[in-house]
């Protein structure tokens, strides 16, 4: 038992209210939570930190979940990478764990607790 | 030297030798013979003579001589006459004749035959025919006119003391003269004739003819010295010659009669010269002169009748012939009149292909006269007008054709001012009519006809019904597919902000809830107490609220869910599918079915579930069948609710046939009539209302059935009774193999 009672997190989604309300969620459960607008600021982040677990929306501007996902396959950054997404492709969304994300969730997410369930299920294994 | 030879070759032109040799040869063999024969004649006429007379009694050399100089060419006349000459002048000196006598003698019968020859050319050019009169008279008209003239030569010149009277010798000259032209030269020229003609007798004819020459012969004696050995007798009994004479010009041809004739006169002379050299000299040559003319007039008659014959039967053979040709242009009449009347039932034939073409033609067309009155209308017409032609036939066309006459009104004006432009035609497309069993579409044609003066026209209607909806539903398709692009667009962009509703709205619980640690401290910096806020939430409602929030976010998340499902083409990949999974589900989404919801209440519907334990599983796509049970289910659902019915239920029976598994969506609604039942799987046939039901769903099922899953679909419904729609889906064992 490595995992630390209060986790790293690592946010990556464009879109702020949706950051907000899940960081929100994640705080109150005793994460420790870092902010990412895309891809590129994600990967700043990982130089100076390093989060138990990322959790990434698909499509953003600048760097996609997917070109993330590519980036993070040769970085000293081991965080497993939950994959969120509204997309209506479930098969794209799928095959991202193909690419290398640990799991994924569909939008909306109407209990985050199944997330946080998710993500400290990953942190743990 | 060059123009020397030439004007030798020009003075000496070479003779064609050989040939003027031949002929020649031929000629002078011609001649010879004449002269022999001639000499032969003259031979026998100076022996017939009686010792008391200086003039013969019978003169055959004269016919000889006239048939040599007409027969032989007259260029060379002279040496003809010298052989002849000759010839008479040998016969005379063989008997003592005095010279004198005998040039006379010669003279008189050179310019007698000679002159005879030329008589005769006038009358017939190159070939006396004894077949025809005008010859025979001719040759009547030289024994008659040219001997006389030449008997007055002979008989002055060669008049000799002590004997007959000038008067005597001259008649018996002439008799004799013209009696040996008559009996010899038709005999010679008929022989000759008939030679030239190669013919080619029949033995028979042969043995016939001469055996009518002998009888007649034998005849002639026996009757002549009959006749002379009885005086008293007034010489009757030579008239039995002239059976056989007839006889032989009815059998034997002219050639046969003339010969048969000189045969019979020749033996009455032997016959009579024989007699009378009891008689006396001047009885004797009375008898013979009178003898030669009447075997003459027998000859002459014999040759007449021969004539005659041969002219009948030349007009019977021209009748035969003529008979012969009738009939042949008879049949050939009848052959054209047969081929006529074939070429008649060909063009009936035409008529008709033609009219079967026009009848088979999946258009109306219908011909018009200048004041528009039908004059044809083919079976597509009657179908499409609904008019059978014997009605429609001669009715004005835009009174018939009401529907589609005032499109073509327009026509009919331009075509009776004569401005109707060549090869111009009046086209509208999809001319929409409405019809007992609904809109029709059609494509009209209008063109002029010229028929000689009268200036018609051709109207031709193409039902485009279902080219028309075929077309709409291609790009209803494309419509629906790229609003099912739309959809997956719209779902991504609403699921965010739905999240963020609903991810919010549980923070809030959340942050208000007394539980964690960070509340607390925070109410506590606030200077508010949590249980008192909480009081307050509760008081309020706002715990509720933020539930409804939730709730009604959960509940928008489902639809957009829902909906993506349905947009969503791919993957289409074929599985094993369990049938009463998919009609379970399919259920669940009826109910979740927003646009059903809005209506009534999805969950007063009962359902009634009879699957079919252990069914096997069938090769399909999930999401097409559950999209063909969802329609199903969802107009069953609908048409009960429209109905109003106190107990609204959908049986959903699963079971095995054969090779397939059988699906029956059922309800107890309002049914259909018959009409309907026919048509609720083309597109865009809708009952409801216009914006609920696009007419598509059960199309879409009919396609995805049918074709994506080679399967098939009915529908089994009375009006109040309820539908049922049966459905077979090859199992997946089936459809793999």
């Amino acid at each position: 038992m490595t995992a630390r009672s209060n986790p790293l997190v690592l946010i990556v989604e464009d879109d702020l209210a949706f950051r907000r309300s899940v960081s929100a969620y994640l705080e109150d459960s005793g994460f420790f939570v870092l902010e990412a607008d895309d891809g590129v600021a994600a990967l700043e982040i990982l130089k100076q930190h390093a989060p138990d677990i990322i959790i990434s929306d698909l499509r953003m501007p600048r760097m996609s979940g997917l070109e993330l996902l590519e980036a993070l396959k040769n970085h000293t950054s081991t965080a497993p990478v939950i994959m969120i997404s509204g997309t209506a492709d479930k098969v794209l969304l799928s095959e991202t764990t193909l690419l290398g994300a640990a799991a994924y969730l569909t939008k909306p997410i109407s209990d985050l607790a199944t997330l946080e369930t998710v993500a400290r299920s990953l942190i743990r294994g | 030297m060059a123009r020397q030879l030439t004007v030798q070759a020009i003075a000496s032109p070479p003779k064609p030798h050989a040939r003027t040799d031949g002929a020649a040869s031929r000629w002078l063999l011609g001649v010879a013979v004449a002269s022999a024969v001639y000499f032969v004649s003259a031979r026998l006429g100076t022996a017939l003579h009686l010792p008391s007379s200086h003039v013969a009694i019978a003169w055959p050399a004269s016919g000889v001589a006239l048939a040599a100089f007409y027969l032989l060419e007259h260029r060379r006349w002279w040496l003809l006459a010298l052989g002849v000459g000759l010839s008479n002048l040998l016969a005379n000196w063989a008997v003592g004749v005095q010279f004198y006598g005998m040039l006379a003698a010669t003279a008189a019968d050179l310019l007698e035959a000679m002159c005879g020859a030329l008589v005769l050319e006038r009358f017939a050019r190159k070939r006396v025919d004894m077949t025809e009169p005008t010859h025979l008279v001719a040759l009547c008209v030289v024994a008659i006119s040219v001997t006389p003239v030449c008997a007055v030569l002979g008989t002055v010149v060669a008049i000799t003391p002590g004997g007959a009277s000038f008067i005597e010798r001259w008649r018996q000259w002439a008799i004799v003269d013209g009696v040996g032209i008559l009996l010899v030269a038709p005999a010679v020229l008929g022989v000759a004739g008939w030679a030239a003609r190669r013919p080619r007798a029949l033995p028979n004819r042969l043995l016939e003819s001469s055996m009518v020459l002998i009888a007649t012969m034998v005849t002639a004696w026996v009757a002549i010295a009959a006749d002379i050995n009885s005086p008293g007798s007034a010489y009757t009994s030579r008239y039995l010659v002239f059976p056989c004479l007839a006889l032989s010009a009815l059998r034997a041809g002219p050639a046969g009669a003339a010969v048969t004739a000189l045969a019979m006169s020749t033996t009455a002379i032997a016959s009579a010269i024989a007699s009378t050299r009891v008689l006396s000299h001047d009885v004797a040559v009375n008898v013979v002169l009178s003898l030669q003319l009447f075997v003459s007039i027998a000859t002459v008659t014999t040759l007449g009748i021969s004539s005659l014959e041969a002219h009948r039967r030349r007009a019977h053979k021209a009748l035969l012939e003529a008979h012969r040709e009738l009939e042949s242009r008879t049949n050939a009449l009848e052959l054209e009149v047969c081929r006529r009347s074939e070429s008649e039932m060909r063009v009936a034939g035409l008529k008709d292909d033609l009219s079967d073409v026009i009848d088979s033609m999946p258009l109306a067309l219908i011909a018009v006269d200048q004041h528009d009155v039908i004059g044809q209308w083919n079976r597509c017409a009657e179908a499409v007008v609904g008019l059978p032609a014997e009605r429609a036939l001669g009715l004005p066309a835009p009174e018939v054709l009401a529907e589609f006459w005032p499109a073509l009104e327009l026509s009919r004006i331009k075509r009776r001012s004569g401005e109707w432009p060549d090869n111009e035609r009046l086209q509208l497309e999809r001319v929409r009519i409405e019809r007992e069993d609904g809109v029709h579409s059609y494509n009209v044609t209008f063109y002029p006809l010229t028929r000689g003066y009268v200036q018609g026209g051709v109207v031709m209607i193409g039902d485009v019904t279902d080219q028309v909806r075929l077309q709409e539903v291609l790009m209803q398709t494309e419509k629906m597919i790229s609003l099912g692009g739309l959809a997956a667009g719209m779902a991504h962009e609403i699921n965010n902000p739905l999240g963020i509703v609903a991810q919010a709205a549980q923070n809030v619980q959340r942050r208000t809830s007394p539980e964690l640690e960070a509340n607390r401290s925070a109410a506590e910096a606030a200077g508010i107490s949590l249980e008192g806020l909480q009081r307050y939430l509760e008081t309020r409602g706002i715990h509720q609220f933020i539930t409804d929030i939730r709730g009604a976010a959960a509940r928008a998340a489902v639809i957009v869910a829902n909906m993506l499902e349905f947009s969503r083409r791919s993957p289409s990949a074929k599985v094993a599918v369990d049938l009463s999974e998919v009609l379970d589900r399919a259920v669940v989404l009826a109910g979740s079915d927003f646009d059903l919801r809005k209506q009534y209440d999805f969950r007063r519907v009962r359902i009634v579930r009879n699957f079919a334990p252990s069914l096997p599983p069938v090769h399909g796509v999930v999401i097409e069948l559950e999209q063909v049970f969802l329609n199903l289910i969802k107009n069953a659902a609908q048409a009960m609710a429209l109905a109003g019915h106190d107990d609204p239920c959908i049986t959903l029976s699963t079971s095995q046939e054969d090779k397939y598994a059988v699906v029956v969506v059922e309800d107890n609604g309002p049914g259909m009539d018959e009409a309907t039942r026919r048509r609720v799987f083309e597109p865009f046939f809708t009952t409801k209302d216009p914006g609920v039901g696009t007419g598509l769903g059960l199309s879409v099922s009919f396609s995805i059935i049918t074709g994506n899953h080679k399967g098939t679909i009915l529908v089994h419904s009375t009006k109040g009774g309820g539908a049922a729609f049966t459905i077979r889906l090859p199992f997946a064992s089936e459809a793999a193999s």
